[in-house]
């Protein structure tokens, strides 16, 4: 059930014409059995593989909890890890190394196994619910949260279906209070939020696709200034995509009521490489930051130290994005960049604080990390290499965007005006001026519920994010 | 406490109503002002259906219609006013809205209609992209019910919807630059045989289309206008793969259509420098097509008459 589908709006209207008019421990029940219905909807057998994981990690919280001794504890920590990791490896990671196995056997001439002989489908959203789940463990262990005591709380936690799919990953500490408390709905700024994603998602993400998708299927029938305007389209796409759906699941939660916080922060104004990760998915990447990358040791130590921290979890992020060397090699490519910074910053950093300079700045990185977008979309590492190898040895040609004119126009406008906004929200703070102004909200809503009539791509594109 | 709660739910009401109504005026202020601007756009449709698109000799077609006819080449050569209204990716149906919207907006006809019939195997989804016009064509708006209802009733709720489209923005954009009629640039790529689909083999589509197309005949033949029915040129190393479909599929339309010729071209260019991808030929192409077309003493006789 896609967000943007119309199974989708029958059922969250269903689901708010009831939601309203229930008792808060009636809320509670109603969320897990409409979040198990929205999750089943998918595929049915999957759900009781996220109602095991569930059961599982709430037992094993309720055991950290009532451990003294850290020894012990830290045993349930690891038995919780392992369990998480390896069901998540299994359907993630195993048909990656079984092919990569199977590839190795073949070329020394051991195996003639036929190429299918494995197939995992992979359960949707197990990246998202497997990581809360672990941060509520990891959390319990060094005492950081409180331990949930009831069930249905836990299972409202990592079920609930907005976040499910596609995150934002929403931490315990801050989601379970939230669960054992009546809250206040946010109506005004849970459809401002909803709106501003479905415009980034149907107007921007999906109308950019007709373009993009063509030109990474198949660069050969492109020109060498098409796949460079390819690449640039899929940094938006991906963008209004991911930020869209995020929006979209955080706006759904204000209107129950709930502060899943943000995912997204104008990424492309940033200024620097680990800015750019305090930007993006920010759910992650501060995910990554508090548990591996802190745990590894941080930025503490030698030099050499302090970067292995930055590469192995920026190895791990990417890692994360799924079974590919195209996201290793994007991950690590990452963590080089902010390696390099971090150097560049420490032994020639110049105070500039000239607005030329500043923009500049904002410029290269992102550029750099539109390049880097190239590794990320494309299926497979020859593929990737291909479409950069074309934009750079051919000629210049614009040649294969003649019968997508009307979409690159109409992809700038909407980046354009995308970009607009991101810099009056991050540069000129008019979001506050909106919150505070009941007439600028409802005129935004209109705006933007006009814009998605005229700009609206409603072809059902599929979340880009949904895959991982 | 009821009376209160009474209160706050009348006035968020009244909010909602009062929301729903400023979106329903405000949607059709600008739609209207938005097909007031269409009728000074260049664009070959909203020409048309602004009553600024007089013609004397038409060309319809889909893509295979619009990337092979130059309408100022005919122009010069004949001397007869031409304008090319193929839409990309039209069906036979469609193009048949075309003329009789042509004839009823301007109460005459075009003396010849260019007719490449490629479109007998395309859907109606072209329908998408003349949604502004339903406006003024109950014709398209009838189809439009028909078919894509989802779009219809979405359009009725907000008419905005309806100029989500190419056509809306091309003719926006042709206000501002005067519309000029550009082939296509580059030439074909490599061909992998394999991968190719088969174009020509009948589809779900293909019956109305005839029966479309049938109509059209007799529309023409009743209201004295002559049509020419055509099949551009297509690139050989493909054609030949499908030669038996192909001819199956002409084979048809000839037991459908009698008393009618059909002027085939299709393997008439030999040359890859001439197209851009194996259904439509470039700027080259073009020139070299016209040159073979007007050689057709048949043709030239219909034309220069």
């Amino acid at each position: 059930m896609l967000f943007t589908s119309f199974p989708f709006i029958v059922f969250i209207l269903t689901f708010f014409s009831i939601y309203f008019y229930l008792s808060k421990k009636k809320k509670i029940i109603f969320l897990v059995c409409s979040s198990f219905f929205f999750y089943g909807w998918w595929d049915y057998r999957f759900l009781f593989l996220l109602i095991f994981s569930i059961l599982f990690d709430f037992y094993i919280g309720k055991l950290i909890n009532n451990e003294n001794i850290k020894k012990k504890k830290k045993k349930y920590l690891f038995l919780s890890i392992f369990l998480n990791l390896t069901v998540l490896s299994i359907f993630k990671y195993l048909n990656f190394f079984l092919e990569n196995f199977y590839y190795l056997l073949k070329k020394i001439s051991i195996t003639n196994l036929n190429e299918n002989f494995f197939n995992i489908i992979l359960p949707i959203g197990i990246s998202f619910y497997t990581f809360q789940k672990l941060s509520y463990i990891f959390d319990l262990y060094k005492n950081k949260c409180k331990v949930e005591k009831n069930l249905l709380n836990f299972t409202c936690y990592v079920s609930l279906f907005p976040q499910l799919i596609a995150g934002p990953i929403v931490r315990a500490k801050k989601l379970l209070p939230q669960l054992n408390k009546e809250q206040k709905p946010l109506f005004l700024d849970g459809l401002r939020l909803i709106l501003w994603g479905f415009f980034l998602k149907l107007c921007l993400a999906d109308t950019l696709s007709i373009f993009v998708d063509p030109c990474f299927e198949n660069p050969n029938n492109f020109g060498s200034m098409a796949l460079l305007l390819g690449s640039f389209f899929f940094s938006f796409q991906i963008y209004g995509d991911f930020a869209g759906y995020s929006l979209i699941a955080i706006g759904l939660g204000k209107l129950m009521g709930f502060d899943f916080g943000i995912n997204f922060n104008s990424p492309y104004f940033a200024n620097s490489f680990r800015d750019f990760w305090k930007r993006w998915h920010i759910s992650l990447s501060s995910w990554f930051k508090d548990y591996i990358y802190i745990n590894l040791g941080g930025n503490k130590g030698s030099l050499i130290k302090r970067n292995r921290n930055v590469i192995l979890t920026m190895l791990l992020a990417g890692l994360w994005h799924g079974a590919n060397i195209t996201f290793i090699i994007w991950g690590l490519l990452h963590a080089v960049l902010i390696i390099i910074q971090n150097l560049f910053e420490k032994y020639f950093y110049l105070k500039i604080k000239n607005k030329f300079f500043i923009v500049s700045k904002i410029l290269i990185i992102f550029f750099i990390v539109n390049f880097l977008w190239i590794l990320f979309r494309s299926n497979n590492i020859e593929s990737a290499f291909f479409y950069i190898k074309k934009i750079f040895n051919s000629e210049i040609s614009f040649y294969g965007t003649q019968p997508y004119v009307f979409f690159i126009y109409k992809g700038f406008l909407l980046i354009f005006l995308t970009m607009i906004v991101d810099y009056f929200v991050t540069f000129k703070k008019i979001k506050k001026k909106i919150i505070n102004s009941k007439l600028l909200n409802y005129l935004f809503l209109l705006i933007i519920l006009l814009s998605i009539s005229i700009f609206g791509t409603f072809n059902e594109v599929p979340f880009i994010y949904f895959q991982f | 406490m009821k009376f209160h709660s009474y209160i706050s739910n009348f006035k968020k009401i009244k909010i909602i109503i009062f929301f729903f109504i400023s979106f329903l005026i405000i949607d059709r202020s600008i739609s209207n002002l938005l097909f007031y601007f269409t009728n000074y756009s260049s664009l070959p449709h909203a020409e048309l259906y602004s009553g600024n698109g007089e013609t004397e000799i038409m060309i319809l077609g889909n893509s295979r219609g619009y990337r092979s006819f130059d309408e100022n080449l005919i122009e010069k050569k004949t001397g007869k006013k031409t304008k090319n209204y193929s839409l990309i990716g039209s069906s036979t149906l469609i193009n048949e809205i075309l003329i009789n919207d042509y004839i009823e907006i301007y109460k005459n006809k075009p003396k010849i209609i260019i007719f490449e019939i490629s479109n007998l195997l395309s859907d109606n989804a072209a329908l998408k992209d003349l949604r502004v016009f339903g406006y003024k064509s109950k014709r398209i708006s009838n189809i439009l019910k028909n078919d894509y209802p989802k779009l219809y009733y979405s359009g009725l709720i907000s008419n905005l919807f309806n100029f989500n489209n190419s056509t809306f923005f091309n003719s926006m954009q042709k206000i501002f630059v005067k519309y000029e009629y550009k082939g296509l640039t580059g030439k074909i790529n490599k061909i992998n045989l394999q991968i190719e689909k088969k174009t020509f083999i009948e589809n779900e589509f293909s019956n109305k289309n005839i029966s479309s197309l049938k109509r059209i005949v007799k529309l023409c033949n009743e209201k004295n206008i002559e049509i020419i029915l055509v099949i551009a040129p297509l690139y050989y190393e493909i054609l030949n793969n499908e030669m038996n479909e192909f001819n199956l599929w002409k084979k048809n339309i000839y037991k459908n259509i009698e008393n009618i010729k059909i002027f085939d071209f299709s393997s008439n260019l030999k040359n890859k420098e001439l197209f851009h991808d194996w259904k439509h030929i470039n700027i080259n192409g073009i020139n070299e097509f016209h040159q073979i077309f007007f050689d057709n003493k048949n043709i030239s006789n219909l034309l220069l008459k």
